[in-house]
């Protein structure tokens, strides 16, 4: 029945129900594998042993691999098309850093993976803007 | 603020005296309904069988315990079919089937809550569809930019 009471205060709660929370995903997890990337290149570089340079190349190429794995399922998961109104121009970001870690996959050129991080920094922006810092980081993460 | 916005809920308070168990107030969770109702919303519902595109309660096939808010997309001979305004974050008949009509008897009429945005709940939107594809439709103009 319904009274005053329950009308400002509605004890009855009616589920807009999703069952995958949107909360757990984070850009971090793209930017992590980058950093890696980066680094992986610079010891490439540095090293001229051709087993250790060879092994750069293979995990670099499975962490660029994650990269675009997390970049992916940020995109299709975590974003809604109410964000896509806010940023017009999220599918091109998206686009741009996917095809952007294909080409640090492919290549050993540590400009490209610099400029990746910028871009995944530009999509930690869109996150952070549409509350995914708040709705997803856990506290007590050390700093 | 629209005049609507006061008129209604004002209308509301004296419907409620006369108010039994034909009308109700509940609160939305959740954001699968969203643009439509956001969480916190406050709706009056009325007990009302379903039509196409009506925003309804109805209770989780899954979990009776939950009462879902939903929009009815069809009606047929195999039930109540739901889904949420914001079908990339909806579960909903997707992935539980229709709802026995019988379940689904409580119709939204309005939200009183928040005030700026009171009045009738808005007709469906031009998109509720398998994984809402139409809202995350690759711009052309990018594929051709390649």
């Amino acid at each position: 029945m319904l009274t005053l009471r329950s009308f400002f205060r509605p004890a009855r709660i009616v589920d807009a129900h999703c069952d995958i929370p949107c909360g757990i995903y984070d850009p971090e997890q793209a930017r992590i594998e980058a950093e890696s990337c980066l680094r992986i290149i610079e010891k490439h570089d540095a090293s001229d042993d051709k087993l250790f340079r060879a092994r750069c190349i293979h995990v670099k190429e499975e962490r660029a691999e994650l990269v675009k794995h997390h970049l992916d399922v940020l995109w299709h998961d975590y974003f809604k098309p109410e964000h896509l109104e806010k940023y017009p121009n999220l599918h091109e970001t998206f686009w741009k850093a996917t095809k952007q870690a294909s080409k640090v996959k492919q290549s050993l050129d540590a400009g490209a993976a610099k400029e990746l991080l910028g871009m995944i920094d530009t999509i930690d922006e869109m996150w952070k803007a549409t509350g995914g810092l708040e709705k997803t980081r856990v506290n007590g993460r050390p700093s | 603020m629209r005049p609507g916005g006061l008129i209604g809920p004002l209308l509301l308070l004296g419907g409620l005296i006369a108010a039994h168990r034909w009308l109700d107030a509940v609160e939305v969770r959740g954001r699968s309904m969203a643009p439509t109702l956001l969480s916190g919303d406050r709706l009056l519902v009325a007990r009302l069988g379903p039509r196409v595109g009506d925003v309804v309660l109805a209770p989780d096939p899954r979990d009776e315990g939950r009462e879902l808010v939903k929009r009815v997309v069809s009606i047929d001979a195999f039930g109540v079919t739901v889904r949420g305004d914001n079908p990339v974050a909806s579960t909903d008949a997707r992935t539980f089937g229709a709802i026995r009509a019988d379940r689904v008897r409580w119709r939204v009429m309005l939200r009183y809550w928040p005030l700026d945005r009171a009045g009738v709940i808005p007709a469906a939107p031009p998109v509720v569809d398998e994984g809402g594809e139409d809202a995350c439709t690759f711009p052309q103009a990018l594929i051709a930019g390649e």
